[in-house]
């Protein structure tokens, strides 16, 4: 009984060197074991996987146990599709056959992902629901079917059958996303025994159809996402045995309420307006990302008097907004006792500015146990940097905070009032280990930073202030002030007529990039 | 055979050259099928493994030593000093390390790893060969795989006609 020194260097040195000497002549790929080369293929994209057959008569049958069949227009249709390759076929016919022909040689078991990605509608009814029932058949774990076209909306969807799915055999889809579908619940639908996951995206789902849905697959369904399903104008997914616990709602332009169970952990919305969660009883809701777009809506009064109700748990709070006109708050003000960390993203309307940014320091003490703030403006508006004959600068009676650590301001600008609250910030949070203030704004939508052109003043402005009066009340070295493009870079910006050299200008363009990519982070 | 040592339940491996590697229960419990073992209480006595040698079995073991999750008292002393983000980079350079062996090594590594289902191992080992069958021409992948074309002239062109597009 010899016990071996595991990673004993001169034994492991000892078979590198026995291996290298018998190069070529040890084991090869190809007297593997079938199932280890299916696996080691299953990791290729499809293509890659077919293309093996060419190698010799042992790969011949190898691809077809792949269990990741993932066929979309630009895998399966390399180059322009503004027709068919060479014979004039429109080129959803050619996709379809190509698909087929795949599917027919394909053994038929142990896929673990099936979906197929292309504008396909009604008019190839009968094939799509050959994949479906291939999919069943095969076992698949996830069922993708994607027929969203990028340039229209699709006339004539393709109506699925959901009863297609949930005979016994489906009790091995664990998630579904549908997209550009027509979906019908009918009414003898059994309903899915394993489903955890579902997104559905651009379908006319109901109200009604929608909950028969849900409350027949709710005993495992973790996630559901909805996106501009526009027939939805109530979400109610109550049901007691209901374990959900991710929600998704993204543009529904009807939806104007949403009833959830209590055990919901994480909810994110997308829509044109303030949602109301009903009942206002207390939900678990844990992490609650909202974005909503167009009409104005006061954040702080949204917070306090909606969310604070219904979500009282809550300790991950995004809010992104278009900022209104600002109401007075009530006197005495709910406390986020579990929110840890708050992300604000607002933008303030276009003309005068009514609201006054100093307001947000009432944050500090409705959220006793805040730990990092993120606080992104985006000023739409006229502007003016502070100077110190711009009057003196209030301050609040002092609050201190002392679980607030780090900090993160975007699109200061050197106005008077966001001054203020940076002020009121950096002198009350006693624990404060960061406060970064940068002077563009990223609350603006992707892209749009690059058209500030205008604005880019105001970012100078916004730096020499942040440099100027909240530099010299850092005490602790804690303020990172982030110096702006603009700053860097001022002839290109203001279109001086100093030659700027090539060199410079795409180093310009470079960090622009890194900014947006930064951004879109 | 197992035995106890400072705490710690040891398990023994056996290949089937005779040799006998004693390791850690936890770090043998990386593999899935050894894990379903000992949970059927069927590791009372050494596991003999078969089909992988001891030197393959040996760095196999070396992977899960370098790989087992640090839990435990000592464990946790160590997550707390050492960031997860530096300790994900710090295996991800050791993993390089370790797969730099020659091609014979590397198959039987995969085969080991996919006979114990040790997930991280097969990805590994599996990445090399998925990244030469993707970037390179047919000849350099047979000849990587030392496969020889013993199609005749038809039937390659017949294969060639069945999937047409992925040859394009």
């Amino acid at each position: 009984m010899a016990n071996i020194n595991i990673g004993s260097n001169e034994d492991l040195h000892q078979t590198m060197m026995m291996m290298r000497s018998k190069r070529r002549k040890g084991l090869q790929l190809t007297n593997l074991p079938k199932d280890i080369l299916c696996s080691i293929l299953s990791r290729l994209p499809l293509k890659e996987a077919v293309r093996t057959s060419i190698l010799s008569e042992r790969w011949k049958h190898l691809w077809r146990c792949h269990s990741n069949l993932e066929f979309s227009l630009r895998s399966v249709l390399p180059g322009p599709r503004t027709n068919g390759p060479n014979d004039g076929r429109p080129w959803k016919d050619v996709f379809i056959q190509r698909v087929d022909a795949v599917l027919q040689q394909h053994c038929g078991a142990g896929v673990d992902n099936i979906q197929f990605q292309a504008p396909c509608d009604d008019e190839h009814g009968e094939r799509i629901e050959g994949w479906v029932r291939f999919a069943v058949a095969s076992k698949a774990r996830q069922l993708i079917l994607d027929f969203s076209a990028t340039h229209h909306i699709q006339q004539h969807p393709y109506k699925i059958d959901l009863r297609l799915l949930d005979d016994s055999e489906s009790s091995h889809l664990q998630s579904i996303k549908l997209c550009a579908v027509s979906l019908k619940v009918p009414a003898d639908f059994k309903g899915f025994r394993n489903l955890k996951r579902v997104f559905l995206a651009d379908t006319d789902i109901t109200d009604g159809d929608l909950q028969h849905l849900v409350s027949n697959c709710s005993s495992v369904l973790e996630f559901l996402g909805i996106s501009g399903c526009g027939m939805l104008t109530r979400l109610r997914i109550s049901h007691l045995s209901n374990k959900l616990k991710h929600l998704q709602v993204y543009d529904c332009r009807l939806l104007r309420a949403m009833e959830f169970n209590f055990g919901l952990v994480k909810l994110e919305y997308k829509g044109p307006s303030i949602i109301l969660l009903s009942p206002p009883g207390t939900l678990l809701l844990a992490d609650v990302c909202i974005k909503l777009e167009g009409i104005s809506t006061n954040s702080l009064e949204y917070m306090f008097t909606k969310l604070c109700h219904n979500a009282p748990r809550v300790e991950t709070l995004t809010l992104r907004c278009h900022e209104g006109k600002m109401a007075a708050l009530p006197g005495k003000l709910h406390e986020f006792v579990h929110l840890k960390h708050l992300t604000l993203g607002l933008t303030f309307g276009f003309g005068t500015r009514t609201s006054d940014i100093l307001q947000f320091a009432c944050l500090l003490v409705a959220a006793p146990f805040l730990e990092k703030l993120e606080f992104h403006m985006w000023l739409r508006c006229q502007h003016e940097k502070y100077s110190a004959d711009k009057g003196r600068l209030r301050s609040l009676p002092s609050q201190p905070h002392s679980h607030l650590r780090a900090v993160d301001i975007t699109g200061f600008y050197g106005e008077k009032d966001q001054l203020e609250l940076a002020l009121h910030i950096l002198i009350n949070s006693v624990v404060l280990e960061s406060m970064k203030i940068d002077p563009e704004p990223v609350a603006a939508p992707a892209g749009l930073t690059r058209l500030v052109r205008p604005e880019a003043p105001h970012f100078a402005d916004g730096y020499e202030v942040a440099r100027e009066f909240l530099r010299s009340r850092d005490c602790r070295d804690v303020v990172h002030v982030v110096k702006p493009l603009a700053c860097r870079v001022r002839p290109l910006m203001f279109g001086a007529r100093t030659r700027i050299g090539a060199t410079q200008r795409a180093s310009f363009f470079a960090e622009l990039r890194r900014r947006e990519a930064r951004n879109a982070a | 055979m197992a035995t106890r040592e400072a705490g710690k339940k040891m398990i023994m491996l056996k290949s089937p050259d005779g040799m006998e590697f004693e390791v850690e229960e936890a770090v043998a419990m990386e593999s899935q099928t050894i894990r379903k073992m000992i949970e059927d209480d069927c590791a009372d006595t050494a596991i003999l493994i078969p089909n992988i040698n001891s030197k393959i079995l040996s760095r196999v073991i070396e992977y899960c030593n370098k790989h087992v999750p640090t839990t435990g008292a000592t464990g946790a002393a160590a997550s707390d000093t050492v960031a997860p983000a530096a300790l994900a980079e710090d295996l991800k350079i050791w993993d390089a390390e370790f797969i730099k062996v020659n091609r014979a090594t590397r198959f039987n590594l995969i085969q080991a790893a996919s006979y114990l289902n040790i997930k991280g191992l097969l990805d590994l080992t599996s990445q090399t060969t998925i990244d030469t069958i993707s970037d390179n021409s047919l000849e350099e992948i047979r000849s990587f795989l030392s496969t020889k074309n013993d199609y005749l002239p038809e039937e390659e062109q017949t294969i060639r006609r069945e999937n047409q597009w992925a040859f394009q």
